[in-house]
């Protein structure tokens, strides 16, 4: 009767209507439980770090197979580096592992954006205009797309005054797509909002019986 | 005064400590700086803020007169020596002075034996003439104008008497036209120095005390109108108790702060609080955003209590990701592996479980084995869970292989790497060679399909921009519904061959499944409450615009 599982259900209720009391108002046991969530959280990524990460990519290897292995000297060293961060005279040390931190993460990040976005949808935006090869709905949508493209380019054109009637009139054009796309994702985020709502109630529900 | 040893600040007299920065002012054993009045340590040997020599100068040795040396700087001995030798200019000089200036019978003749320099008066010099220790000390500087006024009303001619009050030049005067006439060779080119003000620098007109200026009475202060200190004057001082103290308190003083403080207290006990003056209280502020999570809450919770409604006949059409998604997963033949990506955090199960379920069902059903596998850390719990539910036998039909640091370099890392990335598996700890049923698959060789469940840009971005361009296995993709519209372009551009984006296209998948679950119970109730959300946007947006007009 008394599992972990049961009890956990159980704590998750209670910590779940103590959230929900923040409806009503501000207090002590919604705090609380906010503070636990922090705290697992943070307990709970802590442990997996060890667990996950330097147990098992680096601490049982180099225990079982050494020889094997000698490379991971080299992450251990510029982690153990990092360490001399604590130290405000020693600090420096750990811009080596730093730098290299930074360096690769922004040579993957950059590499990946162009090769794996910007490429890509580049090629993927040059579309046909004729219904007889995308037809008609496809191409009125290319259309739409160009349209909406190439007008929200022209609003944030700053550059140069807008004296021109056509290209302050493609700038209202783009303010608007903008404003449309800005509607969306706030649709789509309340959308997934009220699907996590409904998930809680669902659970709710399913632990008291209902 | 006293000024600081350490910061300068002038304090009073008999102050122990400085008001500025706390440092003691009277060492117990200290030597006055007999010029700038410093009290130093005594071990010092210069003072530490004129930076004069602090040793005591030697006590006069009592010799008697005779033994004094005499120095060989002072008037009398130089004067004997300048009239003996006087050059001849002079004497000519003097001459022609009294020519030009004075009247024939006031001319003084003077034997030239008995010729001494006009500026010198013997006879009183002779009288006030100091003794031979006085001589070793520069004469008071007071006095000098007083003789120098006196022997000009009386002995001064005219022509000098109209400078008497020019004391102190501040500047040489232009010569008088009869001195343009004598011609002085030495006086044109030697530069003569008149006695002028010093001027104080900036560095010791800085240290010159300031006198405050008296304070100006306090102002009449109002009277408290409300609460416990009702009629009372004065009594705090709201820039001491809001704004930073005036001074820092000593040690041994007791602040002012505390001290209003204290005389607060003790009229409170003494004067019985007044009735509070009942004020009253502002109508109360409509909480808008509290009525509208309680509207929302509703909008949830009221189809759910009265049973889960059933979609509305006539239901639009399956969305392309969806269809694409579903027929990619059918496509696979049975024992196909696909690695599987659990990356969201615990508050999004809610919605990626209903996303990830009917998937991993369908992938059940087709007889594949599966690798799960996360770029968060809570991914792995969530993934197992969702496993074990969906029927998969671990070991043999899927594996948990855990979490993979560094989301682009971890990728990257997992995709050139020969071996297993990540070596033992997230359940058991074996190491994954162990395991029998996925030695085919290594990293990311090997695979026929890769599901990526994600609740963020960043995890779904990694996978597509890391590692899409580096295997041949088809990418598909369940998102939460936020993340559709950034997922989109990657679906149009053919980088992902499906996309389910949250709980409405897990609906579908179900429908297309055949197997209703979560989703589609949860999708009708999902529907109803953004429809009231829709209808409050639209009361709150009109109601706006009403009040602003």
């Amino acid at each position: 009767m008394l599992n972990p599982d049961f009890i956990g259900q159980w704590v998750a209720l209670f910590l779940t209507l103590v959230v929900f009391s923040y409806l009503i108002k501000d207090n002590f046991l919604y705090r609380l439980a906010i503070h636990i969530l922090v705290g697992v959280a943070a307990g709970y990524a802590l442990l997996v770090a060890y667990k996950a990460v330097l147990e098992k990519m680096l601490i049982l290897p180099l225990l079982q197979d050494p020889q094997a292995n000698v490379g991971l000297v080299v992450p251990l060293t510029l982690g153990l580096l990092l360490l001399t961060k604590l130290l405000p005279r020693m600090g420096w040390i750990g811009n080596v592992s730093m730098a290299f931190l930074f360096g690769v993460g922004a040579a993957l990040a950059i590499g990946g954006a162009v090769v794996g976005t910007i490429w890509p949808q580049t090629l993927a935006s040059i579309s046909s205009f004729s219904p007889t090869h995308v037809g008609l709905s496809g191409a009125f949508n290319n259309f739409i797309l160009f349209v909406g493209a190439v007008s929200a380019l022209f609003y944030f054109y700053f550059t140069g005054t807008r004296k021109s009637k056509v290209l302050r009139a493609l700038a209202s054009l783009g303010k608007a797509f903008i404003m449309i796309a800005f509607g969306a994702l706030f649709a789509t985020g309340l959308v997934t909002f009220v699907s996590l709502l409904i998930s809680r109630i669902n659970f709710i529900l399913e632990v008291l019986g209902w | 005064m006293i000024y600081c040893p350490n910061c300068g600040t002038a304090n009073r007299e008999g102050s122990k400590y400085c008001n500025q920065c706390g440092a003691r002012l009277t060492p117990e054993e200290g030597i006055i700086c007999q010029i700038c009045g410093t009290i130093n340590s005594p071990e010092n040997e210069k003072c530490v803020n004129c930076g004069a020599s602090l040793k005591p100068a030697p006590p006069p040795e009592e010799k008697p007169a005779e033994e004094l040396p005499k120095v060989p700087v002072f008037p009398e001995e130089i004067i004997l020596t300048i009239e003996e030798e006087a050059p001849d200019f002079l004497a000519d000089l003097r001459a022609k002075v009294q020519e030009v200036v004075l009247p024939e019978e006031e001319r003084e003749v003077v034997p030239p034996e008995e010729e001494k320099p006009i500026f010198i008066a013997e006879e009183r010099y002779e009288e006030e003439k100091p003794s031979e220790e006085e001589e070793l000390l520069p004469p008071p500087a007071e006095e000098k104008p007083a003789v120098a006024v006196e022997y000009r009303e009386e002995e001064l001619p005219d022509w000098l008497k109209e400078a008497e009050e020019i004391v102190l030049p501040p500047e040489p005067s232009a010569p008088a036209d009869w001195l343009k006439e004598v011609e002085i060779p030495w006086l044109e080119e030697e530069i003569v120095e008149v006695p002028v003000l010093a001027e104080i620098p900036p560095w010791l007109e800085a240290l010159r005390p300031v006198e405050k200026a008296p304070e100006a009475p306090p102002p009449e202060e109002e009277a408290e109108e409300m609460g416990v200190l009702q009629g009372l004057k004065g009594l705090l001082k709201p820039a001491a108790i809001f704004g930073p103290p005036e001074k820092i308190p000593l040690r041994g003083e007791v602040a002012e702060l505390s001290l209003g403080g204290e005389e607060v207290q003790k009229l409170i006990k003494l004067k019985p609080a007044a009735p509070a003056v009942k004020i009253k209280a502002p109508p109360k502020e409509i909480r808008t955003h509290r009525l509208l999570h309680f509207i929302l809450l509703l909008a949830v919770l009221i189809p759910m209590l009265l049973g889960w409604p059933s979609m509305p006949s006539g239901s639009p059409p399956t969305p392309p990701g969806v269809e694409k998604f579903f027929q990619t997963v059918e496509a696979l033949p049975p024992g196909s592996f696909v690695l599987v990506a659990f990356d969201y955090e615990p508050y999004m199960a809610g919605e990626m479980e209903s996303v990830a379920y009917p998937v991993l069902t369908h992938l059940k059903g087709r007889g594949c084995r599966v690798a799960l596998i996360s770029l968060n850390p809570a991914g792995p719990a969530l993934a197992q869970a969702l496993g074990e539910r969906a029927g998969f036998l671990y070991g043999e039909e899927f594996v948990n292989l855990g979490y993979i640091p560094g989301v682009e370099a971890g990728l990257r890392a997992l995709g050139t790497s020969e071996g297993w990335l990540v070596r033992y598996d997230y359940l058991q700890g074996k190491p994954l060679d162990s395991f029998p049923a996925f030695q085919s698959v290594k990293g990311l060789k090997g695979w026929n399909l890769i599901v990526l469940f994600s609740g963020q840009s960043s995890t779904l971005l990694g996978w597509i921009e890391q590692v899409g361009s580096m295997v041949e296995a088809p990418m598909v993709a369940g998102v939460i519904s936020g993340l559709k519209p950034y997922a989109e372009p990657y679906l149009g551009s053919g980088q992902l061959k499906g996309l389910l984006g949250g709980m409405a296209d897990a609906a579908f998948y179900e429908a297309m499944l055949g197997k209703p679950s979560a989703a589609t119970r949860a999708a009708p109730v999902q529907a109803f409450a953004l429809l009231i959300a829709l209808l409050v946007i639209l009361v709150g947006s009109l109601m706006r615009g009403e009040s602003h007009a």
